[in-house]
């Protein structure tokens, strides 16, 4: 996967926030990771809504080649939402160029008796309560 | 690197197995399960999530017949042999929920009063600066260091502002991990190359959001930035470290430096660090200096310090040279220690020091496999201290004592003191001079004298008489001292004895590189906030040693061990051979020769578990000798520690190796930033970002306020800091 476009002057990027989604259908993983493809750079990855209460660890390495790979832990299960409703795994703070949004191209997890689950991931921008300078 | 789908094996067989270990309850590995540290251990360059919060459980066991942990009773046995044969385990283990709460930075008024620029709601002048407190929490597991480091920026002011704050930590840090609290949400850092980490930084702070910084300015001097921090609100970032404990004649230290002290700049030098005045830096046009406090000025800034040391055998012996300690709580596992009260005065190093039982240390050796089936591990090697046998040998020293402006007072008497005590103990066969420098060098005299007590009168005398004040001008010091031929058949040794603050570090290590031929050098630290990136690279290319002496230490102990280390024999042109093991990329590079009681660690990958020998060969007086330990690297995870202190010390090599000229900058850049993302860690080229990007704070003011620091303990602000702008 090539590196994504970044600004390179300065002024040129402005930040947006993007929450993580996992669409509630099924047993809550112990463990998570997914890959996105962002137009852009990360510039902070901030926790979930329980049970996504851990701040998630990203694969340094991996961006090294453009490649944003988030892992995490659940701590309890999710509440009942509902099947098809959303969950905030995380949120990452993205700095673009454009209005593009983050894709994600991988999601996985361990259920409770280690099973692998294919997760239902989305990204949404998260309205800011401002606009920027 | 591995493909996805190797990383998604990997990672779910690795999960998996742990979730099936939880249903036979090991508990130990639970932890693994439900801490995210897992994916750090799996993902090799994961950001770090381990750190004091995070538990080990530490043996370090010395057995004839194999080991069994009693912490963990389902633990593989693993054969050793001999005697001496002692195997370091370190496991994670469950959360003990014991993060010890930060002592209140209310409790008590901070000391002095300061002015600032900034005015209050009313339009009186404001006697605050953001930074509130620093709590540093530390785990000390057998010889290795966990540290985080968390610091309050608040905003007292009627404006947005920015923070700027430079401090030190540990010259062989490895910063693992940087976040970010903004009232309840909490923001992991991401490393970047610097220059993309800075771009972004002013993005963010030109348009609004909170944002944090944390870009490395030497490996031992920090800077950190925190914008848009809006009136009344406060910002908490925290960095975890790892580093390895020092140890020397039997004990371990665990040192953390809470100020940088007042660096002098010589002409050109390239990223200088300037000493200033309050409000200096408005002065400059620039925030990368240093501001000090005046004497009576305080800035609130207070510090609390725990630590918890599973040393794995019993501690017998437990003291801080530099802080009064609270009551040390024992249990069976675990030794804590904390401050008996808040530091409000953040101008020295904490020391704590503890001497363990059992019998005298010959090797240790920690390893584990990293998600992409590579091993890391750190072996260190304890010289006896009888290493080459046989009697004292006669030297020849030449001092080369610091007394420039910032040794005046104390660290100069202390570092005479030292140079007294050592003169002492010369025989009729060594032979000794003495170098001094501040703006210029100047000698006692022109050639070696033999050591008698005639001529150790006239060196006290000259000692006495000897003043302190002007610049650090150590290259003029170097060049005196090396202008005394080193004769054949005799050790040489060049003594430093200074505080080390100076910027030119790489200036002074490469040109001691260059013309330093087959002397060494023995590096001792004087002052309560020692540069010690300085003389430990001063002892690493001088294949010597440090020591330390504070302002408020009796010299004469350490003037002994000293004397007794540069006067016995030692491993010369040492290699290190594997047997048994297939290890690679090991730092440093070659082997450093052995010097009697003084440790030597290597760090190293592997592709396959498994046992062998380690075997570093040399000549003592001029015959060949050996040591050898036997090396077990582990088939159990490691939790990322181990990468990236590997990293660092790869790092360290690499921009030593470029600054002595065998290596192109360009090529030694390229691959300490490769290294550096790969393994998620600090470097010259590389600075952790976060940023907040869930609002734009209000109001358009961008005030920056540097933070000022206490100056060091015993060093004088007269000496250092010119008026109104930097050195």
């Amino acid at each position: 996967m090539p590196p994504r476009a970044a600004a390179q002057q300065d002024g040129e990027g402005t930040f947006a926030l993007v929450d993580i989604e996992w669409t509630w259908d099924g047993p809550t993983p112990l463990a998570w990771m997914i890959e996105i493809e962002v137009p852009g750079l990360i510039a902070g990855v901030e926790q979930g809504d329980a049970p996504f209460g851990e701040l998630p660890a990203y694969d340094s390495a991996a961006l090294e080649s453009g490649v944003v790979r988030l892992a995490g832990a659940t701590e309890g299960t999710v509440p009942d939402v509902g099947e098809g409703r959303n969950v905030r795994m995380a949120s990452v703070t993205v700095w673009r160029t454009g209005s593009e949004l983050p894709r994600v191209t991988i999601a996985q997890g361990v259920g409770p008796g280690g099973e692998s689950l294919a997760l239902s991931v989305t990204c949404a921008e998260r309205a800011k309560d401002g606009p920027e300078r | 690197m591995k493909s996805m789908s190797t990383y998604l094996r990997c990672w779910t067989q690795a999960v998996g197995a742990s979730a099936a270990l939880v249903r036979r309850d090991v508990r130990p590995l639970l932890a693994l399960v439900t801490s995210a540290a897992l994916l750090a251990t799996l993902l090799p360059g994961c950001a770090n999530t381990s750190g004091p919060n995070t538990r080990y459980e530490y043996s370090r066991i010395q057995s004839r017949s194999g080991f069994a942990n009693p912490a963990q009773e389902s633990a593989p046995q693993i054969e050793v042999d001999g005697p001496w044969d002692e195997v370091w385990v370190i496991t994670r283990r469950e959360r003990e929920g014991d993060r010890p709460a930060p002592q209140d930075p209310r409790e008590l008024p901070g000391i002095g009063s300061l002015i600032s620029t900034e005015m209050d709601a009313s339009g009186a002048p404001m006697a605050a600066f953001p930074l509130q407190s620093t709590d540093v929490t530390a785990q000390l597991d057998g010889p290795l260091a966990t540290v985080r480091v968390a610091q309050v920026f608040a905003n007292p002011f009627v404006r947005t502002i920015e923070a700027a704050y430079v401090f030190p930590l540990p010259h062989d840090a490895a910063v693992a991990d940087f976040t970010m609290r903004v009232g309840e949400r909490q923001i992991r850092g991401i490393v970047r190359e610097r220059a993309e980490a800075e771009r972004i930084y002013r993005d963010a702070r030109s348009r609004g959001y909170v944002a944090s910084l944390l870009a490395e300015e030497r490996p031992n001097i920090f800077m950190e930035r925190v914008a848009n921090i809006e009136p009344g609100r406060s910002v908490e970032v925290e960095l975890t470290y790892f580093n390895m404990l020092q140890y020397a004649d039997g004990w371990y230290e665990w040192r953390f430096p809470l100020v940088v002290g007042p660096r002098y700049n010589p002409p050109a030098t390239p990223h200088p660090i300037p000493a200033l005045p309050l409000g200096g830096s408005a002065n400059e046009g620039r925030v990368q200096g240093v501001e000090y406090l005046a004497p009576g000025e305080g800035s609130g800034h207070s510090a609390g310090i725990h630590v918890a040391i599973n040393a794995g055998v019993p501690i017998e012996e437990i003291t801080s040279t530099s802080h009064a300690l609270a009551p040390i709580e024992r249990s069976r596992e675990v030794t804590r220690v904390r401050l008996a009260a808040r530091d409000r005065e953040v101008n020295r190093d904490f020391v704590l020091r503890y001497r363990v039982g059992g019998r005298e240390q010959r090797y240790g050796v920690i390893s584990g496999l990293g998600a992409d089936g590579r091993g890391t591990f750190a072996m260190t090697i304890y010289p006896p201290v009888g290493l080459g046998g046989g009697g004292r040998m006669p030297v020849d020293l030449v001092f080369v004592v610091d007394r420039s402006g910032s040794m005046a007072g104390p660290p100069l008497e202390q570092a005479k003191r030292a140079m007294s005590a050592a003169l002492g103990r010369l025989g009729p066969e060594d032979r000794f001079q003495i170098v001094d420098f501040g703006s210029e060098a100047a000698a006692l005299g022109s050639e070696l004298l033999w050591a008698s007590r005639a001529t150790v009168e006239g060196a006290r005398r000259y000692l006495e008489s000897m003043q302190a004040g002007g610049g650090t001008r150590v290259l003029s010091g170097l060049a005196r001292a090396l202008a005394f031929p080193k004769a054949d058949g005799r050790v040489q040794y060049l003594v430093f004895l200074g505080d080390g603050f100076v910027s030119n570090e790489a200036e002074i290590t490469a040109e001691l590189a260059r013309s330093l031929g087959d002397r060494r050098v023995f590096a001792l630290g004087v002052g309560s906030s020692v540069n010690w990136h300085l003389t430990h690279e001063l002892a690493r290319v001088g294949r010597g040693a440090v020591a330390s002496i504070d302002i408020g230490d009796d010299p004469t102990p350490t003037v002994e061990r000293f004397m007794d280390l540069v006067s016995a024999p030692l491993m010369q042109s040492a290699r290190l051979e594997w047997s048994g093991v297939r290890v690679s990329e090991t730092w440093p590079r070659s082997a450093p020769d052995l010097l009697p009681g003084r440790p030597v660690t290597v760090l190293g990958r592997y592709d396959s578990p498994g046992s062998g020998t380690a075997t570093i060969r040399g000549y003592v007086r001029g015959a060949t000798a050996s040591v050898s330990v036997p090396i077990a690297l582990s088939a159990m995870p490691n939790d990322g520690a181990l990468d990236r202190l590997w990293a660092r010390a790869k790092i360290a090599e690499l921009a030593a190796e470029a600054n002595r000229g065998e290596r192109s900058e360009r090529s030694a850049r390229e691959e300490i930033l490769s290294t550096a993302i790969r393994h998620g860690i600090s470097s010259p080229f590389t600075a952790f970002i976060a940023v907040d990007g869930s609002r734009v704070t209000q109001g358009t003011d961008r005030t920056t306020i540097v933070q000022p620091v206490a100056m060091p303990a015993g060093v004088r602000y007269d000496t250092t800091v010119p008026p109104g702008r930097g050195s």
